[in-house]
Order: C-alpha cells, then structure tokens, then sequence
C-alpha cells in the first residue's frame, strides 16, 4: 500500500506561556488516506484546532511543533518554511475555516477574493479568472453568481459566506481539505446544506476530508473514520460506525451519552400541569422595528401562546426568526407595538418604573453567552448577590447565606466565590449565570439559547441542573433555542416561530412525531445525528 | 454611593486577619515576579515618574543650593562638579532650580490632569448613560471645545481667570475636557448595551445603581489610560504657557520658564535650554509609555 495523503506521527505542539511552554498537543498520530473523510471529534479546549493548524502551517504566535512529523503524500512538512508551504496551500491542501463573520476581508469584493487564490497559483488572464470564479459560485450553490462578484461580505448571510469560503477552498481541486468546524456558526438548516455541500463537491473530485468537529453527531453523518481527542491526546479512533455503536473508552461513552438527539429520551416525565392560572399569556403580540425604508420592520407578528406553572414551553427558531424580540418584550425590556402580555397574572403594560422593577422578581432571564453576560470586575459571590442589593434591605448575614446556598446548589464550589468571571470555564460562568437568576427566587426563568454556547458534555450537565431546579422548585421555563434536539429533551411544549409567526404549536411529542408544517419537517430532518445509536443513559452527576 | 468600597475594604481586613504574613510573603514574591515580567521601558519610565516625584516632594534632598538666589560672579558656567548643569545668566544653579521647578510643573499638571478627568468623565457619563437630547446638547458643546485649538482654548481662560500656576493648570485642564468627554461617553454606550448591564437592570436595579456598579468602573480603564497620558501633555502644556509668560511669574523656577529664560543665551551657554527642555522630554514621554501600558492591559 503507498503512503497515506496526510500522515501525522507523534506530534507535539506547544504555546508559549510567560517563561514555560504549555503543551496542548500530546504525541497525536494520525492518517488521512486518499478520498476519505475523517472526523476529528473534541471539545473545546482539546487541541482540535490547534493540531490543524499545525498541519497547515498556521500555528498563532508563540505556538511551535516540538517534535513529531507531518507527511503529505509521503514528505515530512513538519520543518517547512512559511514560502515553501505557500506553495502546497490551496493547491495541495485548503482550509475551510470556522468563523464566516470574520473570515472574509470586509473592504474587498467576493470577486477579488475568490479570484485571489486563482491569481497567485495559476497563470490566467483577468477574464479567465472571472469566469472560473463565476463557475466556481454557482458550484457551491450561490444564486446570481454574477451580481455576487461585485458584492461585498457584509451583504451576504452567513451561510452564503460560508459557501465562498467552500469555493476558494475547493477552487484549486486540492487532494485535502481540513474544516475546522464548518458550520458551528450557522442555523442547523443551513448547517446541513452546507455539511451536505462539501460532501458532493469531495465526492466529486475524490478529495479527502479532515472534519473537526466538537458535534459526534454531525461527524456520525458524514465521517468514514473518528478520532475522539481528549486534553491534546486521541482517546479512540476506528471506523465510525465501530466508534459509535462500540466505544471502548469511557470518555466517548460519556460524549455519546451527552449528545440531544431526537431518539433520547426526555429528561423526566412530563410533569402534571399544576392547578392554577398560567404563568405566562402571550396574546397578538408584534413588534415592529423602524426598517431601511418607510415600512417599519416588524420582527414578530401576531404571536399568542400560553405557558402553563411548572412546564417548560420552548420558542424554536432560527437567528432572525423573532424569539430574541419576543423574550424581550416577556421580561419587559422592550414594548410590544401590539397585543398583551400576562406574566404570572400581571398585565405587562401596566406597569411603570417601580412596580416594573418589582415585577423583575417574578422572572429572570439568562443570557445565550455566559462570557458577556457577568461584568468581568465583580468577583462571582458580588455577582450572585447583587439581585438581592436591589430590593428590600436583607442583612450581610443573610445575603451571605443565601449566595453561598444558591451556589452550591448549582454545583459550583464554593472556593469560587472570591474569583473573577475570566478565572470560569463556559460551563461553571453559566452555572454562576443561573445562580444570579434563582437567587431572587423567581417563579419563570427565561433562558435565551442558554446552553448553544456550550460543549455537549457541559451543556447536558447544565439541562440536567435545570431539570432538577424544575423539579424542586416548580419553576416555570421559557426555553429559547434554535437545537430542537435540546428542546426535545427538556421542554413539554413548542411552539415554532418563523420570520416573526408562528408556524406550529402544541406538545413536543406531537410537533416532533408528526409535524404538519414543513418547515417544521425541515428542522426536524436537519438535525445531525441521525444516524447514531439510540445512546445508553450514564449516571447523572449535575 | 458607597458599599462598593466598604464591600472591598471589609474583605481585605478579613484576608489580612486570617494569616498576614503568608499574605505580606505572597505579596512580595507576586511584586518581584511582575517586575520581572515588565518590559524594561516601562521600568525606566516609571523610575523616571518616581524620581521627579521625589523631587517635587523633597527638593531639599536632592538639590542642596539655593534654586532662586544667584552668585553674579558664577553666571552662565559650564556644568561642572559644583554646578552639575552649570548655572544661569544671574549665576543660579541650573540643577537645583529644576528639581525646585518640579513641585510647580507637577501640581499644575495633576491639577490639571484633575479638572480634566473629573469635568470630562461627569460629562462624557451623564451623555452616554442618558442619551438623546442630554446626549445631543452635551456632545455639540463637546465638538464646539475640540473645534477650537487647545492652546488658543487655554490662553483664552487664563486671560479671563487671570495669570499664575493654579489658573494656567486650571486653563490647560478646561481643555481637555472635551477628548475626556468624548472617550467616556463612547465607553460608556459600548458597556451599556452589554449583557451584564442588562442583566442588572433585569434584576431589578435602578439606572444610578447600575450605573456605579457597572457602567462606571468598567468605562474607566482607557479613561485612566487617558488621564496619564494628559498628564505628560498637561506638563508639555503649562510648560508652553509658562514660556509665553502666562503661568508662574519669575523668579519661580518653573520649567518652561526655565526654557524661555535660557533661549537668549543658547549660543553661549546652550544647556540653560537644553536641561530642562530634555527632562521634560523625559518626563512626557514616560508618562506616554505609562499610559500605553494602562491601555493596554484590561483587567
């Protein structure tokens, strides 16, 4: 058998830390054979990208190879010059990177930028490039590839952002492509088109796939071989199919466990509705924005739904579809332009300054990022005990007890308490982020996307802290999310929200098994992970 | 107003009770290892800051002549052993009268740096948390100040305030209210919309309680940067006004004075201009290169 198109053997990356080097990548061996896709599966923080960046020569300042080698069809790259890798770069080997947003140069048209790579590898006159880019656009599947050259990237979205990144990454016909997370960024309908995308552009031309991915569940779609990595080590590789029915290290078991998919189970059994008026009525609630001409904008538009005490009630959409707008307005952060909203028997629009602030103890919302949402100065008990500051005057004492009781019951040690936001993971800040929204002991909690940011592991961590404040509290959820895999694992019931209305509604049981809108159909069939095994249950630790 | 630093005191004392020397111990450790990891320029720059410091405290120890009284016989001498950077055309020692200048040009610029910091933040504040009309008529005010040049600005209150150290520090920091201003206000609409600010007013706090719990302190940090590096321009500033012959009255050793007093002798005796004029060099630009590093690390 001839060598493998890309060997990595016992690869050691490090990064400068002030005087010492910490090593993030721990004697990694690796191999792509020709054609073939291979999912490198991890999560944040486990050397995924920095083990690709490696091997495309783009390790950030102060990261160095420190031992090990990196053959491409046989020679070792690893001690290349940044002017000899130039050569191999879009030729050989591209890259598709993970972030679209920032990706593109903003001041430079679509045009210039896919024709760059034709520019500097091949020899062709303006009109040649012009015409291989416009074949290019329209292979990736952009409509008008024509008007689309004289665009710049602030006019596209970000799945048409991705797709140019697709086309100069696949211009060259390289034998590899590395993508580092594709698709994280993006909506899971796009998500899909774009997972989709790459795979009939490599089938085509036989190139072979390095897929890095934090998702078991999208590398179970695609991938022909995972390699699970761990803390800068491989944990487990094999066929993909032997890797995800078979997982012989604990650690897969766990990930594989973690991942929401539309087969696992719910969380608990769907609680009886309590007795009682509902929690939350929304009633021809629309909102409208002043738009680019005349006509305002109007983000949503005649939603009604009701919430009852004790159940969690999903709003599922993609970015832009409204929910954002809608939780606003529920919190009452923002004024309806029509239509009423009852919170806990309370009609919203009555309310002014202090009996608004008073209101503000009944529901609380947590934020989608966990980064933004704790002010970096505070240390994490000032945090968790600044609700309780702003209502009537409660002792030190007590303010004492109350933080250190929330925080523990979020599952954060205490030895936290006098430690700053940056000092957090993603997981321990959001678990802070909860702790200041129950310290208020609040009837609903709002949570906007609360656990998209985080890694599958943390995140079913954190749902099943949810669950068991649920439980114990008989908290009321709004749950605003655009993973219906998650949703279908926590909330009781739906309602689908595109361009603003509402497109379904009712139990999750019934809008899952047997939806009737077909854009529901859509982001039902675009979840990844269909092809995995129904997962066992691990041990609950949150 | 006040529990944030009742808060921070109260934990310190508590730190400080359980074990003080561990703590005095760390402290020392942490204080030598972050003088090992600052940039040497940084170092030299804030021992130049230290010095003239030092300097505008105690004079006395540093400069034993007298800095206003001359001997005639001894005028525009060359630096020299008795001299360090010789002496001027009434035979005053050059050296001592800058280090006894160093309180002058000093106090005007923290007076100034003060003014500034304190007039412009309040403004700058005020716009960005209010917004709208406040913001609108604060900000035009703001353009109008910046429209004029800063030292046509200064010139303009010192002859309305009157001559002398404080009004010229006081001129020069009425300057500089308006880029204080306006870097506050766009730090303080940047931390506004952000998530946390949110997510204190969902908790139910009222705007000045978020306001100093959150807004502020996170809107300081380029203020502060901001502030040290006025405060080198501040000395460049009263230095130029005090050459023109509107800050302190002469005899007073101040250093732009200094400056101007020794340009009819600069082809004779060039270092009457040149000493004071490379310490306040010096001195600018460590205040420049102390600014930078406040800039740049957030914390």
């Amino acid at each position: 058998m001839s060598a493998p198109l890309l060997a990595i053997d016992h690869l050691d990356v490090s990064y400068a830390d002030g005087p010492d080097r910490r090593r993030v990548v721990h004697g990694i061996s690796l191999d792509v054979a020709a054609g073939e896709v291979v999912a490198l599966v991890g999560e944040s923080g486990s050397g995924k990208t920095t083990l690709v960046q490696a091997v495309i020569g783009l390790l950030p300042e102060g990261g160095r190879i420190d031992g090990g080698a990196i053959r491409l069809a046989g020679t070792d790259i690893a001690g290349w010059s940044q002017r000899r890798l130039d050569a191999l770069r879009g030729e050989r080997i591209s890259l598709i990177p993970q972030d679209p947003g920032s990706s593109l140069n903003p001041v430079k048209t679509i045009g210039a930028q896919v024709g760059e790579i034709l520019r500097l590898h091949r020899r062709l006159g303006r009109a040649e490039i012009r015409e291989a880019s416009l074949d290019l656009l329209a292979q990736v599947g952009l409509s008008q590839p024509a008007l689309r050259l004289g665009q710049y990237p602030h006019q596209l979205s970000g799945g048409m952002k991705q797709r140019v990144l697709i086309a100069i990454a696949t211009a060259l016909r390289p034998s590899l492509i590395i993508a580092d997370e594709p698709t994280s960024a993006l909506d899971v309908t796009v998500q899909k088109r774009i997972l989709d995308l790459i795979d009939t552009l490599r089938r085509e031309s036989g190139t072979a796939l390095l897929l890095v991915t934090h998702d078991l569940g999208v590398a179970a779609d695609r991938a022909d071989r995972i390699v699970v990595l761990r803390d800068g080590s491989v944990q487990e590789r094999g066929p993909a199919a032997a890797v995800l029915s078979a997982p012989r290290s604990a650690y897969t078991r766990q990930l594989l466990a973690d991942i929401p998919s539309l087969a696992a189970p719910r969380l608990r059994p769907i609680p009886a509705p309590r007795e009682g008026p509902p929690a939350v009525v929304v009633e021809t609630l629309a909102r409208d924005y002043p738009g680019a001409g005349r006509r305002p904008f109007r983000a949503v538009d005649g939603l009604s739904f009701t919430v009852a005490p004790g159940t969690t009630h999903a709003i599922v959409g993609e970015s832009g579809s409204g929910k954002s707008t809608t939780i606003r307005a529920i919190v009452g952060l923002e004024r309806p332009s029509a239509g009423r909203i009852l919170v806990d028997g309370l009609d919203l629009a009555t309310l002014r300054g202090d009996t608004l602030r008073a209101f503000r103890r009944r529901i609380q919302l947590v934020y989608q990022n966990p980064f933004s949402s704790l002010d970096p100065r505070q240390t994490i008990e000032a945090i968790v005990e600044e609700p309780l500051l702003n209502f009537e005057p409660v002792a030190r004492a007590e303010r004492a007890r109350r933080v250190a009781e929330i925080v523990e019951r979020v599952g954060l040690p205490s030895g936290l308490l006098r430690r700053r936001p940056a000092a957090l993971s993603g997981g321990q800040r959001q678990r802070v982020a909860i702790a200041r929204a129950l310290v208020l002991e609040p009837k609903i909690l709002i949570l906007d996307e609360a656990v998209s940011a985080l890694d599958v592991t943390v995140q079913a961590q954190i749902l099943r802290l949810l669950d068991g404040m649920q439980a114990e509290r008989g908290l009321t959820y709004l749950f605003v999310s655009h993973d219906l895999a998650v949703v279908r694992r926590i909330a009781d019931t739906v309602t689908v929200l595109r361009d603003g209305r509402a497109v379904e509604q009712g139990t999750v049981e019934a809008v899952f098994e047997r939806p009737r809108d077909p854009y529901t159909r859509d982001l039902i069939a675009a979840i990844p992970g269909q092809r995995l095994p129904a997962p066992r249950p691990v041990a609950a630790e949150a | 107003m006040s529990t944030v630093p009742t808060r921070v005191f109260a934990s310190g004392s508590e730190a400080g009770r359980t074990a003080p020397a561990a703590a005095a111990r760390r402290i020392a450790r942490g204080g030598f290892a972050a003088l090992r990891r600052t940039p040497p320029g940084l170092v030299l720059a804030w021992l130049v800051i230290a010095t003239v410091v030092l300097w505008a405290l105690a004079p006395g120890l540093f400069a034993g002549q007298n800095p206003v009284a001359g001997i005639a016989r001894e005028k525009l001498l060359p630096p020299s052993a008795a001299h360090l950077l010789g002496t001027d055309a009434l035979g005053r020692d050059l050296y001592a009268r800058i280090v006894h200048g160093a309180v002058h040009s000093l106090s005007g610029a923290f007076v100034a740096v003060t003014v500034g910091l304190l007039a412009g933040t309040s403004l700058g504040l005020v716009a960005g948390a209010r917004g709208g009309l406040v913001d609108l008529l604060v900000m035009r005010l703001v353009d109008t100040l910046l429209a004029i040049p800063t030292l046509l600005l200064s010139l303009t209150i010192i002859v309305l305030l009157g001559f002398g150290t404080v009004n010229a520090a006081i001129a020069v920091g009425l300057a500089s209210v308006a880029s204080f201003a306006r870097l506050t206000r766009s730090e303080v609409v940047r931390v506004r919309g952000a998530d946390y600010v949110e997510a204190a007013y969902g908790s139910g706090g009222t705007f000045w309680r978020v306001l100093w719990r959150h807004v502020l302190p996170n809107s300081l940090t380029s203020v502060i940067g901001l502030a040290a590096l006025q405060f080198g321009t501040a000395i460049l500033s009263i230095s130029t006004l005090g050459f023109l012959g509107y800050g302190a009255p002469p005899p007073t050793p101040e250093w732009g004075l200094l400056i101007a007093e020794g340009r009819n002798y600069i082809s004779r005796a060039s270092w009457i201009t040149t000493a004071p004029g490379i310490v306040v060099v010096l001195v600018v630009l460590s205040a420049n290169r102390i600014s930078r590093a406040f800039a740049g690390s957030p914390r």
